[in-house]
């Protein structure tokens, strides 16, 4: 398994911009390209925003085409607070949802667009 | 209008002040209020900033010309300078935030931490309340910069009411709007009101931005923080104002005036003994 210390590659503890979780994306890339488990560290992290959570974890959901349980069978976090625990879960599921609709030959824009809310 | 409260009529009689200033005859305009506050001060901020002509504003009052100066107004034409007359440390004095986003994650987190976490009468902020404040007002920030296609980015602002135990937050940009932007954006979204295009922002999953682009759950996730904290969270966009307290929503009102870009105004309870974020002791 690789261990990537997520604060030492992107160089900030503030996570936050989506720039920087594309970085992210790229290294998990890289790793999995290798055969590699990943152990996400996030020691020393800050801040984390849903928008770095959803390029670095939602976007590699995506692209791999896997589940949530496949997902985390290959990449794996540690050191993360209560709260980004809940918001890494949330962007997992945000980006399950999307895949389903992918799945099912889906646009996932054409779908919200054309289902809008009742507000 | 001599004061401004949170009210739906302050902010009518806000774009009224506003107007005015712009069709002014004199560069330096004098404005007739006596209270202001930080939501009044972006307004007026961006206001200014976007406006063909050259304007400085200063006060009939005294005491507001003291605050604005004391706020770091950049348009106000008033030389008294800042002799203490309100607690600098009650004041989360005025930033523009705009251009690249690597920058702004270091600079918001920096200007918090000097504006807001480091208040020597504020009981001690814990690590999650930090964490939920940076995460949700850098959502705000980060929304304007890609969706708003405000030229001079965002202005902020606050003060704090010790007495009170919470401090009031203020974002404002000249933009497209919120309402602008969705309708642009969602098709078959023209259907909808000011507001409702409001209400449809604060949904969980929505985004202005194309599908391939994944963003944040920005003011979701900011309607979610206020409804714990049970603070307040007003949103203005052209027409539209949608105002919650706590977990309840208020009633939209439809503003008698176009209000240009968005006013995202929040009143954040920071007081321990009334709010205990889950999580604090980590």
């Amino acid at each position: 398994m690789t261990v990537i210390i997520v604060c030492e590659l992107l160089q900030t503890t503030s996570l936050l911009s989506p720039d920087k979780g594309r970085e992210l994306t790229e290294k998990i890339r890289e790793c999995l390209q290798d055969d590699a488990d990943v152990m996400l560290d996030f020691r020393e992290c800050e801040y984390l925003s849903s928008s770095f959570l959803n390029e670095a974890i939602g976007k590699q959901l995506i692209e791999n085409q896997w589940t949530a349980a496949e997902f985390k069978a290959r990449i794996q976090w540690q050191n993360l607070s209560e709260d980004a625990e809940i918001d890494l879960a949330l962007a997992l599921e945000n980006a399950e949802t999307k895949l389903h609709l992918i799945r099912n030959d889906i646009d996932p824009e054409e779908f919200y667009n054309n289902n809008l809310p009742d507000v | 209008m001599r004061f401004f409260s949170i009210r739906p009529a302050s902010y009518n009689g806000l774009l009224k002040m506003g107007r005015e200033i712009l069709e002014s005859d004199s560069a330096d305009v004098r404005i007739e209020s006596e209270f202001l506050r930080p939501y009044c001060i972006v307004f007026l901020d961006q206001l200014l900033l976007n406006s063909v002509k050259k304007l400085s504003i200063h006060s009939s009052s005294t005491a507001v010309n003291q605050y604005l100066a004391q706020m770091n107004f950049f348009h106000l034409n008033n030389t008294a300078g800042k002799s203490g007359y309100f607690p600098q440390d009650h004041i989360i004095s005025l930033k523009r935030f705009n251009g690249d986003l690597n920058q702004l994650a270091e600079a918001v987190p920096q200007w918090l931490q000097a504006e807001v976490f480091s208040k020597s009468f504020a009981p001690r902020f814990g690590p999650a309340f930090r964490r939920q404040i940076v995460k949700n007002l850098w959502e705000i920030i980060c929304n304007t910069i890609h969706h708003s296609d405000a030229p001079f980015g965002i202005s902020c602002c606050g003060q704090f009411y010790p007495e009170c135990g919470y401090f009031e937050i203020a974002f404002y940009d000249y933009g497209i709007g919120i309402p602008g932007r969705v309708r642009e954006q969602i098709r078959g979204a023209d259907k909808y009101s000011d507001h409702q295009c409001l209400r449809w922002a604060l949904q969980k999953g929505t985004t202005t931005q194309p599908l391939q682009e994944t963003r944040g759950l920005g003011l979701y996730y900011l309607r979610n923080f206020l409804t714990l904290n049970g603070g307040w969270l007003q949103a203005v966009s052209h027409r539209g104002m949608l105002q919650s307290k706590g977990a309840v929503d208020l009633p939209p009102v439809a503003l008698r005036r176009y209000f240009p870009g968005t006013m995202i105004n929040l009143r954040i309870i920071y007081d321990e003994a009334v709010y205990q974020l889950k999580g604090e002791n980590d």
